[in-house]
């Protein structure tokens, strides 16, 4: 597989987040993270955003079955 | 043929989830009850139009769900898209990035991220909204809203790019 673009690995991160990425693409993202030099904190900030986001869901859940009871 | 009685039923089952996803999507709690109680109206006069075959509920979810698209699209202006267009370019430029320790920082603030959330396009949003915030799946949204599974999918990338960009500026 030919090496990643900044722009093409950044774009499967959202699809890594969500467990969606095929072991060879995950590997590439892996692989173009590991050597780039602006990809990584973008990436460990769309992880917080991600990690957030996963938050306010488990709270969102817990509201909607509070209000079903 | 469906009942006035069993659309209702389905109507108050939903309302509750919807009107909170409504609430996210226009950052409006009024205009949120507002949209689903039009919804309920535009699914009551339009009940005879209804294909008994399909699931009524879905229905009526996807009547909401596109009536909030509507309302959030009339509030959008000229000036967002063009900062949304702009936000996407930087995501284009391999010399981009942020600070991931500002985003984290940002992220302790429910109003920076409201916020934030609010400076998405209506897609984008109603993309995040369901998929990240109420679990749905990106099959799940392309359905309902009629948009395609790599377009949900691509405005579900581009609004958590987006998110970033936005909670990584300094607080103004």
């Amino acid at each position: 597989m030919t090496a990643l673009s900044c722009a093409e690995a950044r774009d499967l991160a959202s699809d890594l987040l969500d467990g969606e990425l095929s072991p060879e693409l995950e590997r590439a993202v892996g692989e173009h993270v590991a050597g780039c030099p602006t990809c990584p904190a973008l990436y460990r900030a769309l992880l917080a955003v991600q990690r957030e986001l996963q938050r306010l869901h488990q709270e969102e859940e817990t509201e909607a079955t509070r209000g079903a009871e | 043929m469906l009942t006035e009685q069993n659309l209702t039923a389905c109507i108050e089952s939903r309302r509750g989830r919807l009107t909170r996803m409504a609430a996210s999507m226009l950052q409006d709690a009024t205009e949120a009850e507002d949209v689903v109680q039009e919804a309920a109206i535009r699914a009551l006069r339009g009940r005879d139009g209804f294909r008994s075959e399909a699931d009524v509920c879905s229905w009526f979810q996807r009547i909401c769900i596109n009536s909030c698209r509507e309302a959030a699209r009339k509030r959008s202006s000229e000036q967002s898209r063009l900062e949304a267009a702009q936000r996407e370019a930087l995501w284009r430029d391999p010399g981009y990035s942020v600070d991931p320790e500002a985003v984290a920082m940002a992220l302790e603030s429910s109003e920076r991220f409201k916020k934030a959330l609010a400076s998405l396009t209506p897609d984008q949003r109603l993309a995040v909204v369901l998929h990240d915030l109420q679990g749905w799946k990106a099959r799940e949204i392309a359905v309902d809203s009629g948009l395609s599974l790599p377009t949900v999918k691509s405005h579900l990338r581009r609004g958590r790019q987006a998110l970033v960009t936005l909670l990584a500026e300094p607080a103004r």
